[in-house]
């Protein structure tokens, strides 16, 4: 009995531990087998109808292209972004992923992206995407992801509040603490709405840091970074200016202690519901216009955000990336292509936030995030974990700490610095 | 030996494939954590590990910030313990009566055991909220805030709320447990301490109390890992935040794994986050060995 017990056990172990083609290629993320083509798409779109566009496109590819299928996987984005960073360290990454601007230097220098400048080249639609975006995608020289879609940031109010209250629309920093001054003054708890936490805080840094002319990290030599703020009076000066503006705003009740703690979530939500007059953010904000439409029926956009000396904006340029250990690397180009092309973006895209220049924008929201495309800028090319963090932090320092906005902007100049160096990419 | 492995053999090996995947999903990935810590491994450089000794420890315990983070894992670990021990023992005697809608109490108390963590974290998130959270709300209309509080945005707050939502989260699986143990002591020996005069204080120090004292142990020290490896709640409310107040050893190694990718750093914190726990289960160990020579004199 014990005999066939255990003959019974290792038959079972034995099946168990086997492997199955059709399993094993699935869970590779790809297969080539002799009925077509399956590519592997990680990303963060779900099934919401405002996104639709993005499942028709795959659907209508699907159907122009009927040996290829597209099996597509929707995740967070922090969970994409921790899965695409386990998968291409162990060798396993989808064939196609679609992340953020923020993510790809730190794939590049993990050198699991498939570079793509020479399919760029040959790409005869090259010249329908403008250069600042092709510039956005670029690392030392070479075109290491796809754009996908683009998004600007933009001053946004509430036309209402501003007509009430009766002033104008601020268009330097300056402006912003004299009209929040006065909405202060009529009643209205947030004059200005920013993100003090999230993904979001540092973005917004980022475009004040760029309108009062300063670099994040910028390239000294070949693929060699840094911040040179402590190198020049002037531009410390000048990123002193940028803390400085936080707390002014604060201590003129230009933003509630409440933003202290502020992440993307609750300023959407406070902006649409009509808590906050004024602040910068993006075109995903007419989502809000079903959920609450009494509160967004006056927001208005226009322009770039309140600026100092240049007036910047934040370029996102969400990103397609294709993997180096892909088997299926033809295949995924050729959707990318597909995907990029006028027919694919005016389905994905269904004309607004789209990658080309020879579409027409549609709706007064596009026509007016479209138009400040200009004084889009992006992330350096270097990996922005750490910079990330610490500019984060560096906002509540300067925010809820006791640190001078000198001292923060010296002590964000010197993790900068040392997030290159402890990436090989600080200049000597 | 022989007869013992023939008489045994069938064990072993139904044993085997639990053996073979505890090997390989928990003894294969602590081993590799504890080789890379002493390795500069950065994934954003390509190119073989470099070995570099103690240098990943003596950086980490260099940083003023891995001393906030110790500080902070041993109040968020001991708080919670703490809380939940309290409010376990509290609802297990409660429920431990004859009151109308037991039955309903128990099993209404479960709940927050069985809410996902990050749907209950984004709801007390919510609840919390300075501008519309419920909480703040019903404080201000009852008169005890004037203005409401930051309680996830305040240095001074962060890790008091943290620690509450966690207690509110844990605390039925003390009950539960506790519940089981009261419901098996018998209860002529504590009417005959009543009738030989011991009040309810006396009754639960000298008979109840002792009688719970196996499964506190179990809970305490299980919980005493699970908390201070926790990381879900503490990233879904704060991030770690305001200003690192609730940056806890296990965010700070997240932080440095999936963010920054060092993960030969991360590797030396999660090393040194075993090292303190075992220090202070040996800690817990010893002073219950020494409570009980001291009964036994």
């Amino acid at each position: 009995m014990k005999k066939y017990l255990l003959l019974l056990l290792i038959i079972f172990i034995s099946v168990g531990c086997s492997s199955n083609d059709s399993s094993s290629s699935e869970s590779n993320g790809s297969s080539d087998n002799g009925d077509g083509t399956t590519l592997e798409v990680w990303w963060n779109v779900d099934q919401g109808e405002d996104r639709s566009g993005y499942y028709d496109a795959i659907e209508k590819y699907q159907e122009l292209n009927q040996e290829v299928n597209i099996n597509v996987q929707v995740l967070p984005y922090e969970q994409l972004k921790q899965k695409l960073t386990t998968s291409s360290a162990n060798g396993n990454p989808p064939d196609i992923a679609q992340g953020l601007a923020e993510w790809m230097a730190d794939l590049n220098s993990m050198g699991t992206l498939h570079h793509l400048t020479d399919f760029v080249n040959e790409w005869d639609e090259k010249d329908s995407v403008p250069q600042a975006v092709w510039d956005s995608v670029t690392m030392n020289e070479e075109i290491v992801a796809f754009p996908s879609y683009i998004g600007t940031r933009a001053r946004m109010y509430h036309e209402d509040i501003i007509n009430e209250a009766d002033v104008a629309l601020p268009e330097t920093w300056e402006d912003l603490l004299t009209v929040g001054k006065e909405l202060k003054e009529a009643g209205i708890e947030n004059p200005f709405g920013i993100s003090a936490t999230s993904a979001r805080a540092p973005q917004e840094l980022a475009v004040y840091m760029w309108s009062n002319n300063l670099e994040i990290a910028e390239e000294i030599s070949d693929g060699a970074y840094q911040n040179t703020w402590q190198e020049d009076e002037s531009q410390l000066e000048r990123a002193t200016e940028v803390f400085q503006f936080y707390k002014d705003m604060l201590e003129q009740g230009i933003i509630s202690q409440n933003q202290t703690s502020w992440g993307y979530q609750e300023l959407d939500q406070n902006f649409a519901q009509g808590r906050v007059a004024i602040t910068q953010n993006g075109p995903w904000i007419q989502g809000y216009e079903e959920e609450q439409p009494e509160g967004m029926e006056d927001v208005r956009v226009d322009g770039v955000p309140p600026y100092n000396e240049t007036p910047a904006t934040f370029l996102e340029v969400a990103q397609w990336y294709v993997f180096e250990d892909s088997d299926q690397k033809e295949a995924a180009l050729e959707f990318l292509k597909w995907m990029g092309s006028k027919e694919g973006q005016s389905i994905y895209a269904k004309g607004n936030r789209t990658i080309r220049n020879d579409m027409d924008s549609e709706g007064e929201w596009n026509v007016a995030f479209t138009e400040i495309a200009e004084h889009g800028r992006s992330w350096p090319a270097v990996p922005m974990g750490g910079i990330i963090d610490a500019m984060t932090e560096s906002i509540q320092k300067v925010l809820l700490g006791d640190t001078t906005p000198e001292e923060t902007a010296i002590w964000l100049s010197d993790q900068i610095n040392q997030s290159l160096e402890e990436n090989n990419l600080l200049s000597e | 030996m022989i007869s013992f492995l023939k008489k045994h053999t069938i064990a072993y090996v139904f044993m085997l494939p639990a053996v073979v995947f505890l090997i390989l999903l928990l003894l294969v990935p602590i081993i590799n954590v504890f080789i890379k810590s002493f390795y500069e491994s950065n994934l954003l450089i390509v190119g073989d590990d470099l070995f570099i000794g103690l240098q990943n420890f003596i950086n980490v315990m260099q940083d003023p910030l891995f001393w906030t983070n110790v500080k902070n894992s041993i109040v968020y670990t001991f708080g919670s313990v703490g809380g939940e021990y309290v409010v376990g023992l509290g609802t297990a005697i409660l429920l431990n009566q004859n009151i109308k809608g037991r039955a309903f109490f128990r099993g209404a108390m479960i709940i927050p055991w069985v809410v996902p963590i990050v749907v209950a974290g984004m709801t007390w998130r919510w609840m919390l909220n300075p501008d519309y959270g419920i909480i703040n709300v019903l404080l201000m209309n009852i008169g005890i805030l004037d203005q409401s509080i930051n309680w996830l945005g305040s240095e001074t707050t962060a890790m008091f709320s943290v620690i509450w939502v966690n207690v509110w989260r844990s605390f039925p699986f003390y009950t539960i447990s506790f519940l089981a143990v009261l419901q098996t002591i018998n209860k002529n020996e504590l009417e005959a301490a009543e009738i030989d005069g011991a009040n309810m204080f006396q009754k639960f120090w000298n008979i109840t109390f002792p009688k719970l004292k196996g499964i506190s142990i179990i809970l305490i020290v299980l919980h005493l890992i699970w908390t201070f490896n926790n990381f879900d709640f503490i990233w879904i409310l704060t991030e770690g935040g305001p200003l690192n107040a609730t940056e806890t050893l296990a965010i700070a190694t997240y932080k440095e794994a999936f963010m920054k990718y060092h993960y030969g750093t991360a590797s030396a914190i999660s090393v040194l986050m075993v090292v303190i726990l075992i220090g202070m289960m040996a800690l817990y160990f010893w002073l219950q060995n020494k409570q009980e020579a001291k009964g036994d004199n």
